[in-house]
């Protein structure tokens, strides 16, 4: 519990409407969406840097930890306060400041939600490509802790590539400014060391983000296929042939069954794969790149190709994808969702194996995959009700990334490691790479304030000697 | 150098020659002569053959305290702030081989001293390509060309350094080797120490591979040649490309001193005040097509002078002559000084303009390119030394008053030696500690870097 | 059989935590506090009834301060029924703390006799034409009375009027109707909008629809908002009973919130033998205007009318009915009429009801929002189809000075038929 005196120092930085410190409030701030929880000590609601810099300046010096966080969307445990603390939250630092398409930028404060950006640049003819399944609800801020990603990813990037500037509060309460409005300054690449941190090495109070022009049009597909590795040479063939689709989802068969229990959007459930494919850019362009796709998916045997002539058809090929995780949750609200990435072509090798470790572990694995990348999703379901089989899930998702791994993967290409994958981090990098890691951390905040518990798998595997009192 | 150290000296050589083989170390004048950096002259050059061998080089150099140079091609090594000292040139030249091409996957690990115009000669064979185009292909290596951030025109389709590289294994400055990144297109696993080697100069680690991403050798492409009788009508047309659905490769932009050959070389002529607006497109035929007809359409309406439309074989001989523009320009660089000038894209055109009318009031003699996609400006300038000191501080005030900055990348070393490159700003401190986190006792580099990092 | 409780606690389980729902709550988008959303009243719900770390009481503001719009169940993956959830927490909570006597006097006596409510309509209209209503407030003595006090400036000046009696005098025979409908016309319109009355009564008869107006009591849904489920129930078999006595095609209503609760008859009596039945036929005639107009093929037969429409949702009828393109097919049908789609139009305006007088500020911010999205329109007409909207977005245009016209969707419909040609 913290002093009463440390809270009144916060409540006289940010005003009492703008801090949290019943047990409700606390309750309210414990989780995100994955299913831990841990509970801060208070809640601030900073509007502003020099606000952000006091709270830090206090946190500092009562060496105090602080977890920056956004919405609370994140999948792997990123803004849960395992040792206490302050939640900084950002939602109130929602302005866009500014929006200049002849340059190509955006400034924004960090509590601006990625969806409303979106909707003020769509009017201009521009937008931010990196756009995660959360987009109408997570904040910029928070997709850049996480180096967000999404479908639209394949043709134009990651959020790294997107984000040029950002002003940092460091945990003594320094503001400083990393990266620039302009491009190329020279010095360390310290947003790219930002980017993707998970709230460890500081917080972000404003964004200089990179905006480009939408597409002139774009063309949608639904391919089926009764073989994986089908679809898996179709994707490899569509891309060697020069087109760089702005999204191809992978479905399989077991995931197409249960999205059909709750959206009709008419995807068999008889057949081994179905791709979703999207092509934009020149309206001119377009035409033959469809008919190249239909000739590749057609010599690697598709069973049928589907091709929206229309928008409204365009809607109903993705009604189902975008219907996916939302049916496997009527089923099982607290599936465990994967995120290893494999090389591009070991796709559908990558989804024999998860199909085996299914079997193993005996439970039921569905597949949505990012199969222009590499990136799967198996989202594993079990009965809530019995233990056993939530373990076994667990295990299932640890033998899942083992496996990344071992075929030259990654055991996350987008929802970051937090507490989830933090075991995992032992299988893919050596000793030397952590401490590397970890380095970089001492830098930027050698006092472990911003975010600790997180990422980095605890140095000593023999257990902690228990005090008596609860441990976390 | 004193006893001491000439002893110790001796002792580390000897030592080198343990791991690399004595064959492989080279202490006479005549061979370090030509790795001479900044006045100063290395000591010992040393050629190792693989990561591991880099890394007792390094953690024996951290016991001695040497200080180590690490060398790709040496095409850059006349830029950025001075080194303070040079004991051993680290040179990568004998790591030069493709580890591993992942045709399926796009993707191919290289060790660092392979020279990019030889990986790009390999790549073509299986029909591939990095779209990485720095200056100096010729001679710089895949490992120095990440370590300087050298990016080229074709940043503007295909992205920079940091998007082109997945992942860089290096030797850390006390002798650790770190893998980084990996091969996939997306990851976030842990820290993104991959994109922080990127850039660094050398100065927190010896990148000794790295996995890049490739992409197919396009169908087609097209070069258009548009001279403009203003720079005005030139920086509009631009600004209309960038505001359109289009995705050329490159967008540069020359004035009559820098532009002058390559325009003969198309055949037309660039007088006094004109520029030379050079689009490149590639891709499918229909790409380059609709690519072609929009930017012709568009220079006619801006009242181009000339549009040459260039394809393939012409077009590569066309751009050459350009790309050979930036050694030209600094010819034997004993009082040519290279500058860059980064600018928000809208506002290149009034640096180009401001550039222009700064150089014609101090009588300094100057060419400039643009990379307009990146609101970026290269000054090439010659003149005496105090007139160049005094030129860069105008076109200091100037970038800054557009809300960029301008630096010097090359200079004759009395130059370098005298003026500050880039003052530090307010993450200076932060960047210090990276240094200290990584290399405590500075022997890698050691003076490389903004605010002359030690 | 389990509790009332544990099947509360049950349905809280569908929760995933992935925070889709702030996406379309109201509240968290003024506020930007986890607690203010789907997730988090959830979250704090299962504190209580399955983690037992909090009580019950101890979350009043979570469980009243929801404006139960139902708007977080667009978003929602696994279909958590978050505004079902927070009346059920009510009606828990209710249990625990028991209701106070201005509650039960106001949903156990007042609401279920509209000669009563009209009778209370009219002592409000003898302070307001005594100039008492207005004196009270500049004296400040309203504020005594807390929110409910701040959001009485809300309640308009009360007209002159007759009550049901004089509304069910204008309903006539028609020659050759194609229909017939009871019109339910709820507690508003008779005491504070008579004249709206008379325009639904005008459209639906040129509809050829025959419209009888039945001595209905209040819907209910008031009540169930406090968690006062017996009344509800009550009222509802009032209502069910009189039905059964008439020989109509359809029960219509005008008010959102009134047909939402209607239908929902079925639910709020399915455990109860005697009445199950008959609440399902009752709900399954039950229809909002716009949806029966369009149904039945809406009489285009209109004068123009030169105005830049836009429509507000109001929550019963966009999340609740999932009725959304009825309304702005009329609207559109209408000529001269320019339609404008506003952002957020299915966004809750605030009201909920008598939400403003518990929770003023809140209520306050979210209609500042709506109001936002209103300017940027460009219209000169806010039209919506519930009598608390229309309530609250007047309010919001009057304080921000906007030159828009607030209309219910019958209002404008009758406007239209009344400049036919031949008509005048």
């Amino acid at each position: 519990m913290m002093a009463q005196n440390l809270i009144k120092d916060l409540t006289r930085i940010v005003g009492k409407e703008n801090i949290l410190a019943d047990l409700k409030d606390q309750i309210s701030y414990s989780y995100d969406a994955t299913m831990r929880q841990e509970l801060p000590d208070v809640i601030v609601f900073p509007r502003g840097t020099a606000e952000v810099q006091a709270i830090m300046k206090l946190a500092h010096r009562e060496k105090i930890p602080a977890v920056p966080r956004g919405a609370g969307t994140n999948l792997s445990g990123g803004t849960i306060p395992v040792k206490g603390g302050i939640i900084l939250e950002i939602s109130r630092m929602n302005r866009i400041l500014e929006i200049n398409t002849a340059n190509r930028r955006a400034v924004v404060e960090p509590g601006v939600v990625n969806l409303d950006l979106q909707n003020a640049l769509a009017p201009l003819g521009y937008f931010y490509p990196p756009d995660p399944a959360s987009q109408k609800t997570s904040t910029l801020g928070g997709n850049i802790g996480e180096n967000a990603g999404g479908p639209l990813c394949l043709r134009y990037g990651v959020t790294s590539k997107y984000v040029f500037g950002i002003e940092v509060v460091l945990a003594d309460g320094e503001v400083i400014n990393i990266g620039d409005y302009v491009e190329d300054f020279p010095g360390y690449d310290l947003r790219g060391l930002f980017i993707g941190s998970e709230g460890m090495l500081g917080i972000a109070t404003k964004l200089i983000l990179h905006i480009i022009p939408k597409p002139e049009a774009s063309r949608t597909m639904l391919a089926i296929f009764d073989h994986l590795e089908n679809s898996g040479q179709a994707v490899s063939d569509i891309i060697s042939a020069g087109i760089v689709p702005e999204a191809m989802e992978l479905l399989d068969q077991n995931i197409c069954r249960v999205i059909e229990q709750s959206v009709k959007a008419g995807y068999p459930t008889d057949a081994a794969g179905i791709l979703l494919i999207e092509v934009a850019g020149l309206a001119d362009t377009l035409e033959k790149q469809v008919r190249e796709i239909s000739q590749f998916c057609q010599k690697n045997n598709v069973r049928e190709l589907r091709i929206a002539q229309t928008n409204a058809e365009r809607d109903a090929i993705w009604a189902g994808r975008r219907g996916a995780f939302g049916s496997v949750a009527r089923i099982c609200p607290p599936y465990i969702v994967c995120d290893g990435t494999v090389p591009r072509n070991k796709l559908p090798e990558a989804l024999h194996k998860v199909g085996e470790i299914a079997e193993k572990n005996k439970v039921l694995i569905v597949n949505v995959a990012h199969a222009g990348d590499g990136n799967l999703h198996p989202l594993i379901l079990f009965d809530v009700n019995n233990p056993e089989e939530e373990k076994a899930a667990k295990k299932a998702g640890e033998d899942i990334l083992d496996a990344c791994i071992a075929m030259g993967g990654t055991i996350s290409g987008e929802h970051g490691i937090g507490l989830e994958k933090m075991k995992a981090m032992r299988h893919m990098f050596d000793p030397a790479d952590i401490a590397a890691m970890r380095k970089a951390k001492h830098a930027f905040d050698p006092d472990d304030i911003f975010n600790p518990g997180k990422m980095f798998p605890p140095e000593t595997e023999t257990p902690q000697p228990t005090t008596g009192g609860a441990t976390h | 150098m004193n006893k001491d150290s000439s002893r110790a000296g001796q002792a580390f050589h000897q030592k080198l020659g343990e791991i690399v083989g004595a064959k492989n170390v080279l202490t006479d004048e005549k061979a370090t002569a030509p790795y001479t950096v900044d006045g100063l002259t290395p000591q010992a050059v040393t050629y190792p053959a693989t990561t591991e061998q880099v890394a007792s080089i390094v953690r024996a150099a951290n016991e001695s305290r040497t200080t180590l140079i690490p060398w790709g091609g040496g095409s850059r090594q006349e830029s950025g702030p001075c080194l303070s000292a040079a004991d051993t040139v680290l040179c990568l030249k004998n790591m030069n081989q493709i580890v591993e091409l992942d045709a399926g996957n796009f993707t191919v690990q290289v060790q660092a001293g392979i020279v990019n115009d030889e990986l790009q000669k390999q790549l073509a064979k299986e029909t591939f390509f990095l779209p990485l185009d720095p200056f100096y292909t010729e001679r710089s290596t895949i490992g120095g060309e990440i370590a300087v951030n050298a990016n080229g025109p074709r940043r503007t389709m295909y992205g920079l350094v940091r998007d082109l590289v997945l992942g860089v294994t290096a030797v850390t400055p006390t002798g650790d080797i770190v893998h980084t990144g990996g091969k996939t297109m997306k990851n976030v696993a842990g820290i993104d120490l991959c994109r922080m080697y990127i850039g660094s100069w050398g100065t927190l680690g010896v990148i000794t591979e790295a996995v890049l991403r490739l992409f197919p050798l396009p169908e087609t492409s097209a070069g258009l040649y548009i001279t403009f009788p203003d720079p005005e009508e030139a920086f509009r047309t631009v600004g209309q490309l960038l505001n359109s659905p289009l995705t050329p490769s490159a967008i540069e932009l020359a004035d009559s001193v820098a532009g002058q050959n390559v325009a003969e070389a198309t055949g037309s002529k660039l007088n006094d005040g004109e520029v030379l607006l050079i689009v490149n497109a590639e891709g499918t035929k229909d790409d380059v097509g609709r690519h072609r007809k929009d930017i012709v359409a568009l220079a006619e309406a801006n009242r181009a002078k000339t549009t040459i439309t260039l394809e393939d074989e012409e077009a590569s001989r066309a751009w050459k002559v350009y790309r050979d523009v930036h050694e030209a320009m600094l010819g034997d660089n004993s009082s040519t000084l290279q500058g860059k000038a980064s600018v928000p894209i809208s506002k290149l055109g009034d640096m180009y303009k401001e550039a222009k009318k700064i150089s014609a009031s101090h009588g300094v003699k100057t060419g400039v390119t643009a990379q307009c996609g990146s609101g970026i400006l290269y000054t090439y300038l010659t003149d005496t030394p105090e007139k160049l000191a005094n030129i860069t501080g105008v076109l200091k005030k100037a970038a800054a008053d557009l809300s960029g900055f301008f630096l010097v990348e090359s200079a004759p070393l009395s130059f370098r030696k005298e003026v500050t490159i880039l003052p530090p700003r307010n993450d200076y401190r932060l960047m210090r500690r990276l240094k200290t986190e990584f290399d405590p006792k500075n022997i890698l580099n050691p003076g490389r870097l903004v605010g002359g990092l030690r | 059989m389990p509790t009332a409780a544990e099947e509360l606690a049950e349905t809280l389980q569908l929760c995933n935590k992935c925070g889709l729902c702030l996406a379309g709550c109201p509240i968290y988008k003024v506020t930007g506090i986890e607690w203010t959303s789907a997730r988090g009243r959830v979250a704090l719900l299962r504190s209580a009834l399955l983690d037992e770390r909090l009580e019950l009481t101890d979350l009043n503001d979570p469980i009243f301060n929801c404006l139960t719009c139902n708007g977080c169940t667009e978003h929602c993956p696994p279909g958590v029924p978050t505004g079902d959830i927070i009346f059920r927490a009510r009606q828990e909570l209710l249990k625990k703390k028991g209701n106070p006597w201005t509650q039960r006097l106001l949903f156990q006596k007042l609401l279920p006799n509209p000669e009563m409510i009209y009778k209370a309509s009219r002592l409000l209209r003898l302070a307001d034409v005594t100039g008492l209503r207005t004196l009270a407030r500049k004296t400040g003595l309203t504020r005594l009375v807390g929110d409910a006090g701040k959001a009485e400036a809300m309640v308009p000046r009360v007209p002159s009027s007759e009550g049901l009696k004089a509304i069910q005098r204008m309903a006539k025979k028609l020659d050759k109707p194609k229909y017939h409908a009871a019109y339910f016309v709820g507690c508003y319109a008779p005491n504070f909008a008579p004249e709206r009355a008379a325009a639904t009564i005008r459209v639906l008869n040129k509809n050829q629809v025959e419209v009888t107006v039945p001595d209905f009591v209040c819907c209910g849904l008031p009540a169930a908002g406090y968690g006062e489920m017996e009344s509800a129930r009550d009222l509802a078999k009032k209502n069910i009973e009189l039905a059964s006595t008439l020989k109509v095609d359809v029960v219509v209503t005008p008010c959102a919130s009134c047909s939402s609760f209607l239908k929902d008859y079925a639910k709020l009596l399915a455990d109860d033998p005697e009445w199950a039945e008959k609440a399902k036929e009752f709900a399954s005639k039950v229809r909002d205007i716009s949806e029966f107009l369009v149904d039945i093929g809406l009489n285009t037969e209109m004068g123009e009318l030169q105005k830049k429409v836009t429509f507000h949702d109001p929550c019963h009828l966009a999340h609740y009915q999932k009725i959304k393109d009825q309304p702005r097919t009329i609207l559109k049908s209408i000529p001269g009429v320019e339609f404008i789609e506003m952002d957020e139009a299915d966004m809750c305006c605030g009201a909920a009801g008598s939400y403003a007088f518990k929770n003023y500020d809140l209520s306050r911010k979210v209609l500042a929002r709506k109001m936002d999205n209103v300017a940027k329109t460009g219209a000169d007409t806010l039209v919506s189809s519930c009598p608390a909207c229309i309530m609250q977005l007047s309010c919001g245009v009057g304080q921000q000075k906007l030159p828009v016209s607030v209309l219910e969707i019958v209002e404008l419909l009758d406007e239209a038929y009344r400049n036919a040609k031949g008509n005048r």
